[in-house]
């Protein structure tokens, strides 16, 4: 009903390219994280990088759509660490750029994003500055023609193999929101250094890094937009971020269903295969009738995206639930696989541990439930 | 330079085939899909595009309306043009009745290299490049697991995969045929940009009728499910008499 012969054809492409060229690696990649300058050459030689962008800037000029077809399949991908970083070089990164930067940051910075010739990380994240992104303390401090940078961020999906950062640094010390720049902060100048790379619980095949930066000088054309905005504008790209999250996931919830449930029909319990417990029966019927309202709501915010429509509520509605859902089915589906589902070596345990970051990564479930609470009006 | 690729449409693998009694030919249940060799063929062909000027790059398809989805995709993956010679027949078609509708067509079309897949991977015939070299008197190599053209001497170098590994050398004056070998090349995945262009491309339709009609040297007498020959043995003792067991079949079979 939503998708059409070219939607098709283009998931059947992503799905070859993540059957082949992905899935095969996933147990590798998930000890040494993935290559993601090689990976996303190969994504950009294909246009996947772009669906959305403008093709002046090598984007393809697509719809909303088309960007939920490649969302939803990379949730095929057998964890979500390289879903994440895919979606951070599409949805996270380079939204701001595209629509508030200038011409030099677009055909520098996005066509490259864009073209898989470099890796994008979003910087928000602080030690002391989470979903409460108001209190970041980085600072941004225009001296000439280049802003001083100081301070540092953490939890950086794609940290250290980024080649740009899209930063969010105060700019001013007065109050409210007009007092932060966004910053596109490339990682081989002098005073940027990557900490560490952080050990996870889930999401390993994504690399995730504490970054400092000691007097780093960041070209001042390196500012997006006006430099009072850049709260508004990381707030606005909050919002790609947050509905990328959706897709993948219902369709992970997807496949975590229906692993159990080839588990179910070989696993025989006192004489009869799993599957034919009613109890494991309708709770598996339980998750597939709340993963539809999940997928609904992903279309139905699709449709408002299309029609131009303020898709706050819903896309707060969509991440609070989804982050609850996919903990919920993982969790579960674990709970029927048994032993084997706590070992390491089955895919369910992987989902497990993956699915737990949905519900505190891009804004945390109260964060959620507090935006929320506010456009209702109480 | 004009290349034109032969590229067949089978039943995936992983459907399901009965023989249909009533009508002397199969059912399937499952979807189809580009011959796997033929993927390798246009895959060469598009990197000799990538290599050298070449005016197109045909893909050809014989067979049912339903060939129209894998003519497509041999577009989205980056041939110029499609072409579709439709027949209506459901049951089988020999190699000499496809190579002749082939033949018939790219006689006029003067192309210069013709590639194909080695075999198809349903009937494994390894009949149709072969017999459409033949018909065009085009000098042809089987089996190919590389090649390079030399454009200003009109000359293609070839190397055949032959027994133990070994490859046999040729060079010939183009216009070529080869049918290539699978592990020549690496197929690419359809680029999003090809995706959208090939969904609104037009696919040059010729009804089979229309060209020379070939007249059929070959007739089915039955379709027949093997008969099983061997079946399977349940080992028997404890783990060291059952790996024992197993070595000892192993040498038995000459296996290890």
């Amino acid at each position: 009903m939503y998708f059409n012969e070219t939607h098709i054809a283009f998931r059947d492409s992503i799905k070859r390219f993540i059957d082949k060229e992905i899935n095969p690696h996933m147990d590798e990649w998930e000890e040494t994280v993935a290559p993601l300058h090689d990976l996303f050459k190969k994504m950009g030689d294909l246009g996947f990088l772009g669906v959305r962008y403008d093709p002046k800037y090598g984007g393809q000029g697509l719809d909303y759509w088309f960007e939920t077809v490649l969302l939803e399949e990379i949730g095929h991908i057998h964890g979500m660490g390289v879903a994440t970083a895919i979606a951070v070089q599409t949805n996270m990164a380079t939204p701001a750029i595209a629509a508030f930067g200038s011409e030099y940051l677009k055909e520098t910075y996005l066509m490259g994003a864009i073209a898989g010739d470099m890796v994008a990380a979003i910087a928000v994240t602080e030690p002391d500055a989470g979903s409460d992104v108001f209190a970041i303390k980085t600072r941004a401090v225009k001296e000439g023609d280049h802003y001083v940078l100081n301070g540092s961020k953490t939890y950086i999906t794609n940290g250290t193999q980024a080649d740009f950062l899209t930063l969010l640094a105060r700019t001013s010390d007065d109050k409210g929101y007009h007092s932060f720049g966004l910053f596109v902060v490339p990682t081989d100048l002098r005073g940027f250094h990557v900490n560490k790379k952080l050990d996870k619980l889930g999401l390993r095949s994504s690399d995730t890094a504490e970054l400092f930066f000691d007097n780093v000088k960041v070209p001042a054309k390196n500012l997006i937009g006006d430099e009072r905005e850049g709260f508004i504008y990381q707030m606005q790209q909050f919002q790609h971020e947050r509905f990328a999250i959706l897709p993948g996931t219902h369709v992970a919830i997807r496949d975590m269903v229906d692993m159990t449930v080839d588990y179910l029909r070989q696993r025989v319990v006192f004489g009869k295969p799993l599957i034919t417990k009613q109890v494991l029966r309708h709770r598996l019927a339980d998750y597939l009738m709340k993963n539809e309202c999940l997928k609904q709501l992903t279309y139905h915010i699709v449709r408002m995206k299309m029609e131009g429509l303020d898709v706050t509520r819903e896309i707060s509605m969509g991440k609070l639930y989804a982050g609850q859902l996919i903990s919920e089915v993982a969790s579960g589906c674990l709970q029927m696989f048994g032993g084997i589902g706590f070992m390491t070596e089955t895919l369910i345990s992987r989902y497990f541990r993956d699915a737990r970051i949905m519900s505190i990564g891009a804004g945390a479930d109260e964060v959620m439930s507090e935006i929320i609470a506010r456009v209702e009006g109480f | 330079m004009r290349i034109l690729v032969c590229i067949k449409q089978v039943p995936d693998s992983e459907g399901f085939i009965t023989i249909n009694e009533s009508n002397g030919w199969i059912d399937f249940e499952g979807s189809y899909r580009m011959n796997r060799f033929d993927e390798f063929a246009l895959e060469e062909a598009l990197r000799i595009g990538e290599k050298m000027p070449v005016d197109s790059i045909d893909a050809l398809s014989v067979g049912l309306p339903r060939a129209e989805s894998t003519i497509r995709k041999a577009l989205e993956m980056g041939a110029s043009r499609g072409i579709h010679i439709i027949t209506e027949e459901s049951s089988d078609m020999s190699a000499f009745e496809t190579a002749s509708l082939i033949a018939s067509f790219a006689r006029e079309e003067r192309y210069d290299l013709i590639l194909a897949g080695v075999m198809a991977e349903d009937d494994m015939q390894s009949q149709v490049g072969p017999m459409i070299a033949e018909m065009l008197g085009y000098p042809s190599a089987s089996s190919v697991i590389y090649e390079e053209i030399d454009p200003e001497r009109r000359t293609l170098f070839a190397e055949r995969e032959i027994e133990a590994g070994k490859r046999e050398c040729l060079e010939m004056k183009l216009p070529v045929l080869l049918t290539i070998q699978s592990g020549i090349n690496r197929p690419r995945y359809p680029a999003l940009s090809n995706v959208l262009r090939a969904r609104n491309q037009e696919i040059t339709t010729i009804p089979s009728q229309s060209l020379q009609k070939p007249v059929k040297r070959e007739r089915m007498v039955a379709l027949r499910y093997p008969e099983a020959l061997s079946k399977g043995i349940v080992l028997e003792g404890n783990e060291g008499e059952k790996a024992g067991s197993l070595l000892q079949i192993l040498h038995e079979k000459s296996i290890i």
